[in-house]
């Protein structure tokens, strides 16, 4: 096999930041070396070490403050997708603080994108409730999601900024999704949208939708979430069957 | 093969001596057996014995012949490949799109510290990398890099990925991938990616991450996909 220069000294410099972080024990926003100091263990010129962190940065493995230096990223928050918990729950398993800024939680009728997702005739009655959510109190997306309210009258009475979407249809109404479809793609923040998450317009997010069903296979909600790619990370599992 | 001695045709005899050497390993799965004019000149026999040896072996589903490149043996194949696993499905936006891939690059190295962490080998073990161009029409979807340890699949280097997949190369030598880990993330390409992908320096695109086991849970392909996100979308089933 061939052309030894395909692995660039920018991948090896790569590699050496990152296994130095796992190795040394960084944690979550300490402090990297200084380049200088980078440069000499490694024997790295400048270019080729700056090249390598400007990588990292890029992937979300470090950040870098102006004056200060370089520092390791929290973790994002990996959500499964195969696993039907709500956001809250997927974030207090991960040891942090969920949180959510209502939008709007409004009954409207069914329109027809509704109406196919949800199964319901044209102008059925649904519950529609648009959310910030938030990882210690920092915004990281926006999810929309309209439920089906044949089994559950009366669930606009709750507080989805208080309490979890998922916890009142199981708890209090006996609904569990089970199983559902998405769709993943590429989308950029329009004004609202940036403002809501804190962020510029036109930053480029994750747009997820989706729509989740119960055991009999009968819709329970269709949904859909612009996610900060710089906090959320979606996981699946593929197994043989 | 008690059936077969000194009298027989010489391409019969011909035909298991290349058995043979193909199931003693001599000729192993995806790399080219010799060329006519070698295998003639080796056996003082003509070419169109050769031929008729190998065109037996070809009917028996043992060599793949490429036309412009050559025979290669083909090894055992894996019933169960990912690709009809459940997990991210990806959609092509333009329609009867047709797949093609480029390999780029595709080197053997030592694994180094990260990857040693990575597949829980040494320092000093050897990995292969291999960088890929996926397109539709000719127009480019993703670039993969990807990594597999040596000592699940040793003789990588002689395989022309152009004529097998990672995962028949897999399946000859008995690797059978069980479950794979798969992430999504958006990152903005590096100058050297972005040329590849022919899209602007800086864009954003979605980056897969994938881990690959095996039935006894060892990781055996790490792969990072950078995949043009207003090209194709991913659809994905869940269920409890």
């Amino acid at each position: 096999m061939s052309r030894k220069h395909t692995i660039s000294s920018r991948d090896l410099a790569t590699e050496l930041v990152e296994s130095y972080i796992i190795e040394s024990g960084l944690q979550p926003n300490d402090r990297l070396p200084s380049e200088r100091e980078m440069c000499a263990k490694w024997d790295l010129n400048r270019t080729t070490l700056r090249n390598a962190i400007q990588r990292l940065v890029d992937s979300g493995v470090l950040y870098c403050r102006m004056g200060s230096g370089t520092f390791v990223s929290p973790p994002k928050l990996v959500r499964n997708l195969q696993d039907v918990h709500g956001f809250s729950e997927a974030v207090r398993e991960a040891g942090r603080v969920p949180g959510a800024r209502l939008v709007y939680a409004v009954l409207r009728e069914a329109d027809k994108t509704i109406m196919r997702n949800l199964r319901v005739p044209l102008g059925t009655e649904v519950f529609d409730v648009k959310r910030v959510r938030t990882i210690d109190g920092i915004p990281c997306s926006i999810e929309t999601t309209i439920v089906n309210m044949r089994g559950c009258k009366g669930i606009e009475q709750h507080d989805f900024e208080k309490e979890s979407l998922f916890d009142v249809l199981h708890q209090e109404y006996g609904i569990r999704a089970t199983s559902g479809d998405e769709r993943i793609s590429v989308t950029t923040l329009d004004a609202i949208e940036a403002e809501l998450l804190n962020m510029e317009e036109g930053h480029p997010a994750i747009y997820k939708s989706g729509f989740m069903s119960d055991d009999n296979g009968e819709p329970v909600s269709c949904y859909r979430t612009t996610a900060l790619s710089e906090h959320v990370r979606y996981a699946t599992e593929m197994l043989a069957r | 093969m008690s059936t077969i001695d000194y009298r027989s045709p010489i391409y019969l005899q011909l035909r298991e001596v290349v058995r043979t050497k193909i199931e003693e390993g001599e000729y192993p799965p995806g790399m080219a057996i010799p060329s006519e004019n070698e295998l003639s000149e080796m056996y003082g026999v003509n070419r169109l014995t050769v031929r008729n040896a190998v065109e037996a072996l070809v009917g028996e589903g043992l060599l793949k012949r490429i036309q412009g490149k050559g025979v290669f043996v083909v090894g055992d194949r894996i019933e169960r490949d990912l690709d009809t696993l459940s997990g991210f499905r990806q959609t092509i936006h333009e329609r009867n799109a047709e797949p093609g891939t480029k390999i780029l690059a595709k080197v053997r190295r030592k694994a180094g510290k990260l990857y040693a962490r990575i597949f829980g080998i040494s320092e000093d073990d050897d990995i292969f990398y291999i960088r890929r161009l996926n397109s539709a029409n000719g127009e480019p979807i993703s670039v993969e890099h990807t990594f597999v340890p040596s000592t699940k699949v040793p003789k990588l280097d002689g395989i022309d990925l152009s004529v097998f997949s990672l995962y028949e190369v897999y399946g000859f030598y008995g690797v059978s991938p069980v479950r794979a880990y798969q992430t999504i993330d958006l990152i903005s390409l590096e100058a050297r990616d972005a040329r590849m992908l022919d899209v602007e320096p800086g864009a954003t695109v979605m980056l897969f991450t994938c881990y690959t086991y095996d039935k006894d849970n060892d990781l055996i392909e790490y792969t990072r996909s950078y995949t043009r996100g207003d090209k194709c979308s991913f659809t994905v089933h869940n269920s409890a």
